[in-house]
């Protein structure tokens, strides 16, 4: 590469760079385009004591750019004491925190401006308008987006004018995310953003969350759906008594359970199944109950058989064991 | 599973002094200002007591005796004594009742904690809520002293206006200041009206806001000498009255040493989140942690 050639890359890049600057303060498109670490949130080792309880016990994990990270557990389990520690509200018992960079209880007002918070009970004054409310956050944030433009996004747009007072329970709840995304954040904490919300809300919200991920928001939400943090989640985290159990993709977790899959299916005439990698079988309600590690196997030793003996199979279904149905294992083994 | 899109990994900003800065604090009071406005006059009741208590007051105690005069303030008309009076319970009502009630419902309801994630500086808050007292402050006073003005032939030396506002402006400082001090102590807005005026009453009786009290006894007259409604009060009666003492430096003392005083129980024990920081570290933690 000639030094013309080099000289030529570095104005570019510079340019680049300039156009970018100018245009993230007004992009409708990529409103959160700004450089963030790749580890946007990081917690090693964190321990909170309340007194004699201990609320979280030696809890690591990270949180990247563009990741949707779900907190699961049960009541008590550590979650929301997790993000409040992560938003900076409560200071940890012992280990390491760091948000965007910094220590949340040292990061101050430029840290809480590249936040965004939906907590779990945080109320609006009843009288302002949807409106009213998002343009006085909104003001606090620099760069902030338009009222109108996050009273859309949430599909509050028609409520706009409508007191908080009057505004439904879902319809609150959707206010609550508006306000956490005026600043246009590279963090965003969704502690059960969809908690009382009717099931077309939900999905609406779920987009809502889908596409600020897609524009490089990173993601820490806390759930008691667990079909949302499947859809939603690259990583999830369970928590049981202020532990956590297991991490990881929603998929990995699920695959990880030692419940095997379960097949059933109804037969019509009586022969005796073959043998099969299969490791408990009976009849409950005139349906055949196989559970197995190998579904794939099974399933082919069962319908050739079937083809063999000439018996009609019917209903067949092969369940694989569910986000749920782990979860449930790992918080009711604690 | 989806994955993250691609994305430009320019410089790692994080948050340091080159990542953008939240709106400045002193652009914010303005605001915080105009929202607390917004409150007043959506919901209007906590103000419309503030103005309309010390208003009924003065006309009530004026039909009761409207032929009295006070000899030991140099055989003055009561009206003349009682405008200013109910004048100063205002500023007390705006400083004091309707923010120990305003703050606390405020943090009951969750909204500091929520104005607590926000970038804005908790200074702006607690800025705008002054700005809006003066001005409610500012209204209620000339409501009260229009009404002895107008309808009670109370007389005002329009030279002992700038007294007044600067005797009032120290006692709404003051009483701002202990306002917030008390809202701490607060633990559920259900409580903060007996508690704002069970604090408020007894002082201002002790401290003639209601009655010259020329007899009372030296041990109750130095109580009152160690509250700051007193020396504030007799601020505001030096306009209408030339035998009381005008605000001087050793009133501005105990008024200064309160708000000295309250500014350090906010400081250290003003909390954001519902309930006072003594009973949230004590409440058995029901919901999901």
């Amino acid at each position: 590469m000639t030094r013309w050639s080099l000289w030529l890359a570095v104005l570019s890049g510079a340019l680049a760079g300039r156009k970018a600057v100018s245009l993230w303060g007004r992009s409708r498109t990529r409103p959160y385009a700004r450089a963030v670490p790749a580890d946007v949130a990081r917690v090693e080792h964190l321990t909170k004591d309340y007194g004699a309880v201990k609320a979280l016990d030696d809890v690591s994990f990270e949180v990247r750019e563009a990741e949707v990270v779900a907190l699961l557990g049960p009541n008590g389990a550590g979650k929301t004491t997790t993000i409040e520690i992560l938003e900076g509200i409560r200071a940890p018992t012992a280990g390491d925190v760091r948000v965007l960079g910094v220590d949340p209880r040292r990061g101050g007002r430029r840290l809480r401006n590249r936040l965004g918070i939906v907590l779990q009970s945080a109320g609006i004054d009843a009288t302002l308008t949807a409106s009213e409310a998002v343009r006085l956050y909104a003001s606090f944030y620099r760069p902030r987006r338009p009222a109108s433009e996050i009273l859309e996004q949430v599909g509050l747009d028609e409520s706009a004018s409508v007191r908080v007072a009057h505004l439904s329970g879902g319809q609150r709840r959707r206010l609550d995310l508006a306000l956490a995304l005026v600043g246009a954040p590279s963090l965003l904490f969704l502690d059960e953003p969809t908690t009382g919300l009717d099931p077309a809300a939900r999905r609406h919200t779920w987009k809502v969350i889908e596409s600020l991920r897609d524009q490089g928001v990173a993601i820490v939400l806390t759930s008691h759906y667990l079909d949302e943090v499947q859809r939603l989640a690259e990583r999830v985290i369970v928590l049981a008594d202020g532990r956590i159990v297991a991490q990881g993709p929603p998929a990995s977790i699920s695959g990880a359970t030692p419940a095997a899959a379960t097949i059933t299916f109804r037969r019509i005439g009586d022969a005796e199944l073959p043998a099969g990698p299969w490791e408990t079988m009976h009849e409950q309600h005139g349906r055949v109950v196989l559970e197995t590690r190998e579904p794939v196997e099974a399933a082919r030793i069962i319908l050739s058989w079937s083809a063999d003996v000439g018996i009609d199979i019917r209903d067949f279904e092969v369940r694989q064991p569910s986000l749920e149905d782990e979860y449930l294992r790992l918080t009711s083994e604690r | 599973m989806t994955t993250a899109p691609e994305r430009q990994q320019g410089s790692r900003v994080s948050v340091r002094s080159d990542a953008p800065g939240p709106e400045r604090g002193v652009l914010l009071v303005p605001r915080m200002a105009w929202y607390h406005l917004l409150l007043i006059t959506r919901s209007p009741i906590g103000t419309f007591i503030s103005l309309v208590i010390p208003v009924m007051l003065l006309v009530a105690l004026y039909l009761v005796t409207p032929e009295m005069t006070l000899q030991s303030l140099g055989g003055v008309h009561i009206a003349q004594f009682l405008t200013p009076s109910m004048a100063s319970f205002a500023v007390l009502n705006v400083g004091f009742v309707d923010v120990v009630i305003s703050v606390t419902l405020a943090r009951d309801e969750g909204i500091l904690r929520r104005l607590h994630t926000s970038p804005a500086p908790p200074w702006a808050y607690f800025a705008g809520r002054l700005a809006t007292a003066v001005i409610v402050a500012a209204g209620a006073v000339t409501i009260v002293c229009g009404v002895g003005v107008l309808f009670l032939h109370v007389h005002l030396p329009l030279s002992s206006i700038p007294m007044l506002a600067a005797a009032a402006a120290a006692g709404l400082a003051t009483s701002f200041a202990l306002g917030i001090a008390v809202s701490t102590l607060v633990p559920e807005a259900v409580g903060a009206l007996p508690i704002a005026y069970g604090v408020l009453l007894p002082v201002a009786f002790v401290s003639q806001v209601f009655f010259p009290a020329p007899s009372e006894a030296p041990w109750l007259r130095d109580l009152a000498a160690a509250f700051p409604v007193l020396p504030f009060v007799r601020g505001m009666q030096a306009a209408f009255l030339v035998s009381s003492q005008p605000l001087d430096a050793h009133g501005l003392l105990i008024m200064g040493g309160w708000t000295g005083a309250a500014l350090l129980v906010a400081l250290f024990f003003f909390s954001w989140e519902p309930g006072t920081r003594r009973r949230r570290h004590l409440r058995p933690r029901s919901r999901s942690r």
